[in-house]
């Protein structure tokens, strides 16, 4: 399954897939969000040492922030502001949970077999 | 990508920092779509301005887009409404309109001045200001009074 969007930035990593919220270990795990996360905790990720992070949704200026940090690829499955996620993408990222991913930020693209 | 002082600046409403740069960071990544008219003509104002004022505005431009993305010097007749923009600096001015009577009104520096004419009546106005200009016309719906000096700083 390959997941496109337009917004996005950092390097291609492989790992686990991890949906926030129903596992406490991030480290070293692609972490999913389907409902929309604010700025400390994409601050609480790079401290805690994920791999990528994917996202519904991100005001503009916390993804230019993070972009300048460059401390883990991210991507931005929507567009900029707050906006949830449609139930049907929901249930298709939470089928990805344990399994290997391919996040790349520049290519906007979460890829898994 | 535009800061939200530059759009806000042209919007007939306020709008908090985080929505504008939002809508503007969307609008570079999605380019247009229906939604707010507002945002888009700021954006599209600015736009105008990034290229420098000196090209000649498209046909279907906005009153607002003209006036505000595009360099008008003096007189410019445009569809059913004339644009009087005097060139030099901001400065009051006065205006008499001829007709079955004579209206004068006062024109503010610094400001954009709409007056709706009765369609056509023949009308002669009379602008007195630091640049002295006189224009007549009839079936003109709208005269529009710039006096925010010209040329428009960038």
């Amino acid at each position: 399954m390959t997941i496109t969007t337009k917004i996005g930035f950092g390097e291609k990593v492989t790992a686990p897939v991890v949906i926030l919220g129903q596992d406490e270990d991030l480290e070293g795990k692609i972490v999913v969000a389907t409902k929309v996360v604010g700025r400390e905790f994409l601050e609480k990720a790079g401290l805690l040492g994920v791999a990528g992070v994917v996202v519904p949704s991100l005001h503009w200026r916390d993804y230019s922030y993070f972009q300048n940090l460059n401390e883990y690829p991210l991507l931005v499955l929507l567009k900029f502001g707050r906006l949830d996620l449609a139930s049907d993408l929901v249930e298709k990222l939470e089928g990805l949970a344990g399994k290997k991913a391919t996040l790349d930020g520049e290519k906007h693209e979460l890829k898994s077999d | 990508m535009f800061s939200y002082s530059q759009i806000a600046r042209w919007l007939k409403r306020p709008l908090d920092p985080i929505t504008v740069e939002d809508w503007v960071a969307n609008r570079e990544v999605f380019g247009e779509s229906k939604g707010d008219e507002d945002l888009e003509q700021a954006y599209q104002i600015e736009k105008a301005r990034e290229r420098g004022l000196g090209e000649t505005a498209p046909e279907d431009a906005s009153l607002d887009l003209l006036l505000n993305g595009y360099e008008v010097a003096n007189v410019l007749e445009k569809d059913n409404f004339v644009i009087i923009a005097p060139v030099g600096k901001p400065a009051q001015a006065e205006v008499w309109i001829y007709g079955e009577k004579v209206e004068k009104k006062n024109l503010p520096a610094r400001e954009v001045t709409v007056i709706e004419i009765d369609p056509g009546r023949t009308t002669k106005i009379k602008v007195r200001g630091k640049n002295n200009l006189e224009w007549s016309g009839k079936d003109f719906k709208k005269v529009v009074f710039d006096l925010r000096g010209r040329p428009l700083p960038l």
